[in-house]
């Protein structure tokens, strides 16, 4: 392979690439522009809502007679508005009050319900206030009885359980980070290499450029080279520009709501995002492999971008996994393309992470990468695939279409992988349902 | 300088299974000959001149072009050729200049040796006025113009030109057509493709007629005015396709 024309290939590639304003603007204004809004906007509107919510008097209504001390401390509450009213089941369904009480005498105890509405958030500040204002009502009742018994108040204090949480507050925000960061990574990084890839592959078909550059002595190895190293570079400088945006506005933020989030905090050193942009390198490698073979199989734009629809959802659906709860990695995990990247990076926010799993979803990802060069290095040299005029494929299950072949083609295994899996999920699912199979 | 030995090419079409874009075919075209490949849309042009310049390969037989073979010395025959068609376009976001010297590069030339190629084509078709603008901005004339420069910068031996001036303007084909013929005048090669019968006539040394993937004949224009009824290369074209598809009939 020689290296000065594969340089050559990359360099007019890269040129051709910053010169198109959608991957401009995908690359470099997205993240520059999206977290800071995103992020600032969430800010703005959390701290805005939660002044607007510790602003408002909750409106308590009651169905039965309830004694005079607790109507005392709900009238001394200047937070809380008692109301009269009947059908207050009606009432707080159509939102006239807050949250109403049922009182109750059972066998000397005082049973004190709270009514409120737990899909509306005024109703669920104002049942807080009335379970705050309830437990002062208890003591209070309880130290009355107490004292008229002469028995000393301390006693209620007897046991007393405190929480201390040993995390600190870059782990308590790593919770947080580890959960968001690695799904918008891998979406950006695929979004970063999706454009380039497009317009260097389909592009270049439906522009009739590609066989221009089969017309010159450049092995396809180079031209293949070149343009992998343009799509990895932008995709490698999106997902950067990606991590480093994120992070700041998360700073950022962690510092202007740090009364809010108490003890959470969303700063990560320096040395944490070098390594997570080193481990970012391989699974930028593969991501854009995949895209560019998918892509090679588009006769254009429009077609590629309908092919690679749902290869970003397949890419999206592993990092969905590592986010859901008691996930944790282990070896077979650690090996699985981007559910690793995704563990991992939880991982390392939380700072409990193991240096041979680094190692292992290194090492695998780099391999998955190259075996995703080789794909579309050979996807490259197959004339039917290149040369593709408009046919793109056709998904045909015809018996005499069929008949005489030995293999099905991608198109045809597709839709058939897709009716398995149809049946496998609808109709397996209703028939374990209907004969409790499970 | 060109010679192919029952060179074949079979596309795989879904519904249709195998189909043979080019039967095999022998034909040898000469140092310094103009030699024309004529023939309808669909008759097999594009494919037998792209498996000469070796952006295909062919599924059966042999070829040589400036002595090397196409099937294992590629980019030897992709040195020695300039290869131009219809589906060779340019990138629009580069200008002129830029795509010259990309060219040049893979075409294994030296700075200078781009620099001196550069001016010389640039002169010679009248680019000056729009080499700095993004190809994007240029007119079909135009962007031919930097076509033939980009296929020809390395001032090859043998240029394989495929429907040159399909899709252009009177002017600008006349214009092309003047230029290959210069270029025929400097001694170079050329294998030309198209379905303009005026064409082939005005330039061609001899004429290969191709009618659905089949060389009907090969010979020089007077040739087959010497054994035709026709009064131009149009009717006796038609005359070997009536007698072609006659053959098939009876066969």
């Amino acid at each position: 392979m020689n290296l000065k024309k594969v340089l050559t290939v990359y360099k007019k590639e890269l040129i051709e690439t910053f010169r198109d304003k959608k991957t401009l603007i995908l690359a470099i204004l997205v993240p520059l522009l999206i977290y800071p809004l995103l992020g600032f906007g969430a800010s703005e509107l959390i701290s805005i809502g939660i002044a607007r919510v510790e602003s408002q008097v909750s409106r308590v209504g009651s169905k039965t007679l309830l004694s005079d001390e607790l109507l005392d401390l709900i009238k001394e509450d200047e937070r809380l508005e008692f109301i009269e009213a009947d059908n207050l089941f009606r009432k707080l369904e159509e939102g006239g009050i807050d949250a109403y009480l049922e009182s109750s005498l059972e066998e000397g105890t005082e049973e004190v319900n709270i009514y409120y509405d737990g899909a509306i958030e005024r109703s669920n500040s104002a049942c807080s206030r009335l379970w705050l204002l309830l437990n002062d009502y208890k003591r209070l009742r309880q130290e009355d009885e107490l004292t008229q018994r002469g028995l000393d108040t301390k006693v209620l204090d007897i046991v007393e359980v405190k929480g201390e949480n040993i995390a600190s507050s870059e782990r308590m925000g790593g919770v947080f980070l580890g959960g968001i960061i690695p799904l918008l990574l891998i979406v950006m990084i695929a979004m970063g290499a999706i454009y380039p890839a497009i317009d260097l592959i389909a592009g270049e078909k439906e522009r009739g450029t590609l066989e221009t550059i089969l017309t010159v002595p450049i092995k396809r190895s180079e031209l293949i080279f070149g343009k992998y190293l343009t799509v990895t570079t932008v995709a490698i400088l999106v997902g950067a520009l990606n991590l480093l945006s994120m992070l700041l506005v998360y700073s950022l933020a962690s510092f202007q709501l740090k009364e809010v989030m108490g003890g959470v905090d969303l700063v990560l050193s320096p040395g944490v995002g070098i390594l997570l942009f080193l481990l970012l390198i391989p699974l930028v490698l593969f991501v854009s492999a995949i895209i560019m073979s998918v892509s090679l199989f588009a006769k254009n734009f429009k077609d590629a971008q309908n092919f690679l629809s749902p290869v970003l959802i397949l890419l999206m659906a592993p990092a969905y996994i590592a986010m859901m709860p008691g996930v944790e990695m282990n070896f077979i995990l650690s090996v699985i393309p981007i559910v690793n990247i995704s563990l991992l990076f939880k991982e390392i926010f939380i700072q409990n992470f193991n240096i041979e799993y680094i190692f292992l979803v290194f090492v695998s990802n780099t391999l998955y990468s190259f075996l995703g060069i080789y794909l579309f290095a050979r996807l490259f040299k197959t004339e039917s695939i290149l040369f593709a005029e408009g046919k793109g494929y056709k998904f045909s299950m015809n018996r005499k279409d069929l008949k005489g072949r030995k293999f099905l083609d991608i198109g045809e295994s597709l839709l058939l992988t897709s009716g398995i899996l149809f049946l496998f999920i609808y109709l397996g699912t209703l028939l374990q349902l209907r004969y409790e199979l499970f | 300088m060109i010679r192919t030995e029952g060179i074949k090419k079979v596309f795989w079409d879904k519904k249709e299974g195998e189909v043979v874009a080019l039967h095999p075919t022998s034909l040898s075209v000469n140092e310094g000959e103009v030699f024309g490949v004529l023939g309808p849309n669909g008759a097999g042009k594009t494919t037998l001149l792209r498996m000469l310049a070796t952006i295909l390969t062919p599924t059966d037989g042999s070829g040589e072009v400036n002595g090397y073979d196409i099937l294992s010395q590629k980019e030897e025959v992709k040195s020695s050729i300039g290869f131009l068609s219809g589906n060779t376009k340019l990138y629009g976001r580069l200008t002129p200049t830029e795509i010259l010297n990309y060219f040049g590069e893979l075409y294994g030339l030296g700075k200078e040796e781009i620099r001196v190629r550069k001016e010389e084509l640039i002169t010679l078709l009248n680019m000056e006025e729009f080499i700095d603008k993004k190809v994007e901005k240029l007119s079909t004339g135009q962007t031919q113009k930097v076509s033939i420069a980009r296929a020809l910068l390395h001032d090859p031996d043998i240029y394989m030109l495929d429907e040159p001036t399909l899709g252009l303007d009177i002017l600008t084909s006349k214009s092309i057509i003047e230029f290959i013929r210069g270029e025929a005048g400097r001694g170079k090669t050329i294998i030309f493709s198209t379905h303009y019968m005026e064409e082939a006539e005005v330039l061609c040394d001899r004429v290969a007629l191709l009618h659905k993937g089949r060389i009907l004949d090969i010979d020089t224009t007077e040739g087959y005015y010497n054994k035709c009824q026709g009064n131009n290369l149009r009717d006796i074209f038609f005359e070997y396709v009536n007698k072609s598809e006659g053959d098939i009939n009876e066969s």
